[in-house]
């Protein structure tokens, strides 16, 4: 029967063939193919010699061949286009001759025709007005007609520069047509056959197709086959969308098919804009137009198709399946975020709204407009194909500080450390030491993007250079090539900063500078001192950071304060604080809302005040308000390090263990020198039981900054969980010695005290914390457990009933009740809050793995189930 | 009548394709029903010129009703030559409905074909007559039938057809000469004759 590799499944044919008739097939089959391999006029020699004898044979497969012949077209027609149901190509078109009337119109051409109608040039007969007229074909569904041409008055309410207008609908002795204005111009689709257009042109596009789309969906108008061949460009350059609402239905000018894609029939046309919902067979709407924008942007960006195939089959598998081809490495990393935005599978994972996507482009767009100097720096750097060597830093550098010596600085390619210490502040103005320190955070911050230097935090080398001599010294203690100092004063109604680097080995000025700009240019001050350094350093950019310096943009000086003090405030990190940095990051957005570093550092308020230490409240009221500002901020600023780390946060918490991964991985490659990304990645890798790299990670953060009181606080703690409670305690007996108020190190200093069963001294440290937390509850049931431990189940039990009567009044975090109970044997009860606790997803519950084999709870079953649930082990 | 789940055709697909018969008898309707609703929907509107797309309905109840991530490429071929079937089905019974009228039978007019006669020009007569002799074909070479319906009934490309059968493009093409001549010679009588 059939070969191996046969498609139909095992089971019987129907009407099966006597063996030896189904052996004379074969037979006649095998010869006619073979001779359809000879030359036409040799065929029949061919059969002759191959039969022989078999006279029956040779006439049958004679016959065949010569009905071969006579069938060339038979059968290419397929069923559907015989029954009448088929594309129309052939079916004559009724066609209105020019200077025919159609109402208030005179015909001039004819432009193009489709299946339901044609499309004229005309003009009205008063105004002289000239129109595209639509007209819709009388044999058509009726039902259809009825629809499209209320679709055609509902969109002639759309008005948008970026729109084609609909005039009105009009009716001709029972013939409608649909007036609209004429567009002239070359459809992008054209276009991108020629030439893919400069990045700054495809975003200027970008933003305003996608504000088209935005109008259109307010107004409820769903495009639903947005793509390159229905935009077309006007003599001013400008993109018009053309049939809103109607593009199905509708011949469509200049597209009589979209030949990018192989197959037959009008969906196979439209396929490769097409989004996996609809694909799929669901309704469209803003955000599969969402979707098709992406394919548009990715195409405007790169001249071709995310998704592709030989096949329409290929294609829709690719749009379901597969993530969208590669974009080559010249895209830029924003552009490229936003577009893979569009191009998630998952509709409420998308931008859901086209304005989003408008934001964000426009954001790009404007940055890359701003400043000179950027424009030549990436000027210089497209001519070097993204090998951003010292050539085109000199470029910048002489760009934004005119000439210099460059003699001094042969030393300076060694450089790959630098220590930074804060500006000073020399106002005589003490309202602006804030401004000082947000001024330094912020150099370093995108000196961190920009550059590959590792960089030593200011209030570490603050620290050293209180009790060294010399600023060289400072930075060899420090492990630096080099080190920061700079001071900020007035200069008339601008600000100035002085900068100098200093070498490690010398001690010797490797080079100074000043910078001024008026309070609205502070970022750009901050650039300034960023490219400063790093053109005298000659570093090599990161593509991302070059990126990021070219897009500085004006930020409103209060709420520029505003996000300045929340900062302070945020350090402080008790609860009381948090929720005025939250006020002070709220006002700055208010002010300015599209200031990113803002939106990022509110999420990491919103996700501090969920954890069982603070316990400000339930994680299920703070984390989503963390997720959506880090969104928010990646919205604005992809690059943004403190947003990813953040949202990696709320991940990791969620038990999203995989998107955490992600996004830590991401915020670190943008800025390697964020500390406090590395801490909690650190914290991530110990609770999947990754002891030796969340070790790596918590030192690294520890080399950035060593005298960080959240870095150390986190290095007792990773050595804890990692068994080594003798170290931990060393460490954090160290770290208070920094600053002996600080709750996070005595809390872990408690916990290394407990595991290693020294509990006399961790009930003491219990005590305090109790007290000076004003009875947190965390700190309540530490103190709890380790009166257990110490033999005193009773007073545990009198703090357990605290705990529990604050709970019926406001938040008390699960986990702490539950801890409390399971130290008292209680596990029924310490599951049921362990429950609670994952309910809400509480920080604990990602810890819960690294629990004490010895623990009660590790031979409960639920317990086990429980860690299976959370994806731990 | 409610759509079937991707969970519920897949399953069905890959009971049939360990040798349980009784598995397409239920798979058949399911997809059949899916068939004819989307061949409505082609028709009224979505479609720029009202017409029936069977590449696209195939394709379309492919990605609709099978989960791509249980099933294998064999599986695809199996759903393929499912859907080409339904295919034939409906574009048969349309043509008979057809001639009927033709014949002035007053049969009931179904919303599908209440569209459909807005055309002109049907060769109904042609496609049945096609239909018949591909019966008999199918019954000496079923792959062969089974090509004609992807191309002739589902209106897919060789490439897609071989893509779909997991053959070569040549030996599609080869396949489908073949069977071209054979049906043309059934169809007209005097080619038997010849030679």
């Amino acid at each position: 029967m059939r070969s191996g590799d046969g498609a139909a499944p095992e089971q019987p044919e129907k009407g099966s063939t006597p063996p030896d008739e189904r052996a004379r097939w074969l037979r006649i089959k095998s010869v006619f193919l073979e001779a359809l391999e000879h030359q036409e006029r040799e065929r029949t020699a061919f059969v002759k010699r191959t039969c022989g004898a078999d006279a029956e044979l040779r006439d049958e497969v004679l016959s065949l061949l010569a009905s071969e012949k006579a069938a060339a077209s038979f059968g290419e027609t397929p069923a559907a286009g015989l029954l009448g149901l088929g594309a129309p190509a052939d079916q004559p078109l009724p066609r209105l001759e020019p200077g025919s009337r159609l109402g208030a119109y005179e015909v001039t051409a004819f432009l193009a025709a489709g299946g339901m109608g044609e499309v004229y040039r005309a003009r009205h007969t008063v105004l002289h007005r000239p129109v595209a007229i639509k007209t819709v074909n009388a044999l058509a569904d009726p039902l259809a007609r009825r629809r499209l041409l209320r679709e055609a008055r509902h969109a002639a309410i759309l008005s948008h520069p970026n729109i084609c207008t609909i005039h009105e609908v009009g009716d001709a002795e029972g013939a409608p047509f649909i007036v609209m204005a004429l567009v002239e111009g070359q459809p992008l689709r054209e276009m991108l056959r020629s030439a893919v257009p400069a990045l700054d042109d495809a975003l200027n596009y970008g933003v305003q197709v996608a504000d088209a789309l935005e109008h259109a969906h307010q107004h409820g108008i769903i495009h639903r086959d947005l793509k390159s061949s229905n935009i077309v460009l006007d003599a001013s350059g400008r993109p018009i969308v053309l049939d809103f609402g109607l593009a199905k239905r509708l011949p469509q000018v200049g597209a009589p098919s979209d030949s990018t894609v192989t197959g037959q029939g009008a969906l196979a046309g439209t396929l490769s804009h097409m989004a996996p919902e609809v694909l799929q067979g669901g309704a469209a709407d803003a955000r599969s137009d969402v979707w098709s924008l992406g394919v548009l942007l990715y195409e405007l960006i790169t001249g071709r198709l995310p998704f592709s195939g030989r096949t329409a089959f290929e294609t829709s598998s690719a749009i379901l399946s597969e993530p969208p081809h590669s974009m080559p490495g010249s895209v830029p990393w924003a552009v490229r975020l936003v577009i893979e935005r569009c191009l998630i599978k998952n509709p409420p994972a998308r931008y859901q709204h086209a304005a989003d996507v408008r934001d964000a482009l426009d954001a790009i767009r404007r940055r890359r407009a701003w400043p000179l100097v950027g424009r030549l720096f990436v000027a210089a750097r497209r001519r070097t194909l993204y090998a951003i060597g010292a050539a085109a830093v000199v470029v910048l550098a002489s760009a934004s500080v005119g000439p210099r010596v460059w003699e001094r600085l042969v030393d300076a390619r060694r450089i790959s450390t630098l220590a930074f210490l804060p500006l000073e502040n020399a106002t005589g103005d003490a309202a602006l030491d804030y401004y000082a320190a947000g001024l330094t955070d912020g150099i370093m911050g995108e000196l961190g993007v920009a550059t590959q230097l590792r960089l030593i935090a200011p209030a570490s080398a603050a620290r050293v250079a209180r009790t060294t001599d010399t600023l060289a010294a400072v930075a060899r203690r420090l492990g630096a090539d080099a080190i920061v100092t700079g001071r900020l004063r007035h200069a008339g109604d601008r600000i100035a900063v002085d900068v100098r680097v200093i070498d490690r080995a010398q001690g010797r000025v490797l080079w100074s500078d000043t910078y001024e700009r008026t309070a609205e240019q502070t970022l750009a001050l901050q650039a300034d001192v960023v490219r400063a350094i790093a053109g005298e350093v000659r570093l090599t950019f990161r593509p991302e950071g070059a990126e990021r310096l070219t897009t500085v943009r004006a930020v409103n000086p209060q709420a520029y304060e505003a996000y300045l003090k929340g900062r302070y405030e945020w350090n402080q990190r008790t609860q009381t604080s948090l929720q005025r940095a939250i006020a002070f990051f709220t006002t700055a957005i208010d002010l300015d809302p599209t200031y990113a570093p803002a939106h990022a550092a509110l999420a990491d308020c919103y996700n501090q005040l969920g954890t069982v230490l603070l316990a400000a409240g339930s994680p299920r009221k703070y984390r989503p308000l963390a997720a959506a500002a880090a969104i928010r901020a990646l919205q604005i600023d992809p690059y943004s390090a403190e947003a990813h780390a953040a949202l990696a946060y709320v991940h990791k918490y969620e038990l999203r263990w995989n998107d955490a991964e992600r996004e830590f991985r991401r915020a670190i490659e943008l800025n390697p020198s964020y500390p406090l990304a590395h801490v909690w990645y650190a914290n991530m890798l110990m609770a999947r039981g990754r002891m030796d790299e969340a070790l790596a990670e918590v030192r690294l953060a520890r080399e950035l900054d060593p005298f960080s009181l959240i870095v150390n606080a986190n290095v007792g703690w990773v050595l804890t969980v990692a068994g080594r409670p003798a170290e931990a305690i060393t460490h954090l007996e160290w770290t208070l010695t920094l600053d002996s108020t600080y709750v996070q190190a005595r809390a872990r200093l408690f916990g290394a005290l407990f595991a290693a069963g020294r509990y006399a001294e961790a009930r003491e440290q219990a005590e305090r914390l109790v007290r000076v937390t004003n009875r947190s509850p965390q700190m309540v049931a530490n103190l709890a457990i380790v009166e257990v431990k110490l033999g005193r189940p009773n007073v545990a039990r009198a703090l357990l009933e605290e705990l529990l009567a604050r709970e019926r009044v406001g938040y008390v975090p699960p986990p702490s009740i539950a801890w409390v109970f399971a130290a008292l044997g209680d596990l029924d009860q310490a599951m049921a809050w362990f429950n609670r606790a994952f309910d809400e997803r509480s920080n604990a519950i990602a810890y819960l793995g690294g629990e004490p084999a010895n623990s009660p709870l590790r031979a409960d079953p639920r317990f086990q189930a429980l860690l299976a649930h959370a994806g731990l082990h | 009548m409610t759509t079937p789940t991707p969970a519920e055709v897949t399953g069905l697909l890959l009971q049939w394709s360990r040798g349980d018969a009784e598995a397409l008898q239920r798979l058949t309707p399911l997809v059949y029903d899916e068939c004819r609703r989307i061949a409505e929907r082609q028709l009224h509107d979505e479609r720029p010129d009202h017409t029936l797309s069977p590449t696209a309905l195939v394709h379309e109840l492919y990605l609709r009703l099978v989960d791509q991530r249980r099933t294998t490429w064999k599986n695809r071929a199996q759903f393929f030559g499912v859907a080409a079937e339904l295919m034939r089905r409906i574009l048969v019974d349309y043509a008979r409905r057809r001639q009927a009228q033709k014949r002035g039978g007053a049969g009931v007019l179904v919303s599908l074909d209440a569209a459909l006669d807005a055309t002109n020009g049907s060769r109904s007569a042609e496609v049945l007559a096609l239909n018949e002799a591909l019966g008999r074909l199918g019954e000496r070479d079923p792959e062969q039938q089974r090509i004609v319906e992807l191309r002739f009934f589902a209106g897919l490309t060789v490439e897609e057809i071989a893509h779909v059968l997991g053959r070569s493009p040549r030996t599609v093409k080869r396949e489908w000469r073949l069977a071209k001549a054979w049906l043309f010679r059934e169809l007209h009588p005097q080619f038997g004759n010849s030679a």
